[in-house]
């Protein structure tokens, strides 16, 4: 793997290290705004494995799969957002810690 | 040697881009690094002879997903120390955290093996033929999902969850 020619692991590198940012964004941050929007981060980094693994092994399926993806990021972003709407119109908050109301009180 | 300069600058700005999604102080400052992301994976895309794809990332992703998410953080209009620290203080997270960096230094370990790749048909036609014949079924399936969605995002903002 060099620098100056690049090829199908330079993206895979880069898909890790978005994968991580957005699991590190998902544990740390209480917001749930910021948490659905580490999960989008996640799912760019899966496509853009699915991607570079196409171009390594010339498979046109890749550019499906990341098609589908896509379209079951759009659904998540809708129902989680519209979730979001409900929570915070109830609990009037969409801090994650505080969101606890299942939490065993013993 | 145009591609070189290319990949390094999208890759520069997508991770820092997302990195800005968890360190911004506010939700709506989150949203827009998250656009810069999209479009700087959309430029990887391109990269990767992914016209298709790349195109439904800016459309879809930058486009479509992004108004909803700028649109419900100015529904909710939560004030500006919403959120603003970051919850460092648990043991567990701290070690999850670390168990991602490991996992994350193990993959690039584990990919970087240099293949050279080869020229794949990225284009709409390619693609819409693979969808309508291959991925026939995932593809109608899709669409059943997208209206679930849709129907269940009506039925979630129309009642009173109590």
């Amino acid at each position: 793997m060099t620098l100056t020619q690049i090829g199908p692991s330079h993206f895979l590198v880069v898909a890790a290290l978005l994968f991580g940012i957005g699991a590190l964004g998902a544990l740390l941050r209480r917001n749930a705004l910021t948490l659905l929007m580490s999960v989008e981060l996640m799912l760019n980094a899966a496509n853009v494995v699915f991607l570079g693994y196409g171009k390594q092994y010339g498979a046109a399926g890749a550019h499906a799969i990341a098609f589908f993806v896509m379209a079951i990021a759009a659904a998540e972003a809708a129902v989680g957002l519209a979730i979001l709407l409900g929570v915070f119109r109830t609990r009037q908050t969409v801090e994650m810690d505080e969101l606890d109301a299942l939490r065993d009180e013993t | 040697m145009i591609e070189t300069l290319v990949f390094y600058l999208a890759a520069t700005l997508a991770i820092g881009g997302a990195l800005a999604v968890i360190l911004a102080r506010t939700p709506l400052t989150g949203a827009l690094s998250l656009i810069v992301t999209l479009v700087a994976v959309a430029m990887l895309y391109l990269l990767l002879d992914a016209t298709f794809v790349a195109a439904m990332q800016v459309l879809v992703y930058a486009g479509a997903i992004m108004v909803l998410f700028v649109f419900v953080i100015m529904l909710l209009n939560l004030g500006p120390e919403s959120g603003a620290r970051p919850s460092y203080g648990s043991l567990s997270k701290l070690l999850g955290g670390a168990a991602i960096g490991y996992f994350v230094v193990r993959l690039i370990g584990a990919v970087a093996t240099g293949a050279a790749g080869r020229p794949v048909d990225g284009s709409i036609k390619s693609v819409g033929q693979l969808l309508l014949s291959d991925y026939l079924f995932a593809f109608e399936s899709i669409s059943v999902l997208l209206l679930v969605a849709v129907v269940g995002a009506v039925v979630l903002g129309l009642r009173r969850l109590t």
